[in-house]
């Protein structure tokens, strides 16, 4: 089974600021992966290098919310392909390539891969929200974040 | 439009996949439902599944998870 990965200098930027206590290395990887498909941000040179496998399930809260990020997936590797909802074998396509049968971890392993590279390109963003330097605590993401989502998915 | 199945995936257990099969009210395979509200994605012990993400209502719902915690480095 496939690692969800997490960008190197993601974790180094991410590692000085205050977090909750009860937080998940995966709620960065979320983060990151919910501003990268809602502005279809793709990373198509992320390389085994510069990131680390870190978990290869939904770990803690996210097993409960793990089929909504699993439909935003499928809608944007639709999306980066211009495929419609109404292109029947497209889509079939699709589902055939991210979903796998076992309700626990429904993402194949391209389908991590997807969402790994959705995550990166979030990244990419999020830190170029806060000018290369981290924000120091947990509460400043959502103002810079919500500040700067594209006006298509407000 | 009507309500329409375009995409079954290989999980689907019914050998007739031109259909989702419901089960009880439980869908039983993985579908992308083309509806008149707009597509759906649909699998295995769930009901509905937006495919459209409101970015901003889930960062909101995802901040407010962890509101009033104490922080820690």
């Amino acid at each position: 089974m496939a690692d969800f990965k997490i960008r190197k200098d993601a974790q180094e930027w991410a590692s000085k600021m205050e977090k909750p206590a009860e937080w998940l290395e995966f709620d960065l990887y979320y983060l990151c992966a919910v501003i990268g498909l809602s502005g279809g941000w793709y990373d198509d040179k992320l390389q085994e290098k510069d990131a680390r496998g870190f978990v290869d399930t939904f770990p803690g809260d996210f097993r409960d919310t793990k089929e909504l990020i699993v439909s935003w997936l499928i809608a944007g590797v639709a999306k980066k392909r211009s495929i419609a909802f109404t292109e029947k074998k497209a889509v079939h396509g699709v589902l055939k390539e991210v979903l796998q049968p076992n309700p626990m971890m429904p993402l194949s392993n391209e389908g991590v891969d997807h969402l790994n590279r959705f995550s990166s390109g979030g990244f990419e963003k999020l830190r170029s929200y806060f000018d290369e330097r981290p924000p120091v605590t947990f509460d400043d993401l959502l103002p810079a974040i919500l500040s700067h989502l594209p006006e298509a998915s407000k | 439009m009507d309500d329409e199945i375009v995409g079954i995936s290989e999980s689907m257990k019914s050998p007739e996949r031109d259909k989702l099969q419901i089960k009880e009210g439980i869908y039983m395979g993985n579908a992308v439902l083309n509806l008149r509200s707009g597509p759906i994605f649909v699998t295995i012990g769930m009901s509905k599944a937006r495919l459209v993400i409101d970015a901003e209502k889930e960062i909101r719902e995802f901040v407010t998870k962890y509101a009033g915690k104490e922080k820690v480095k």
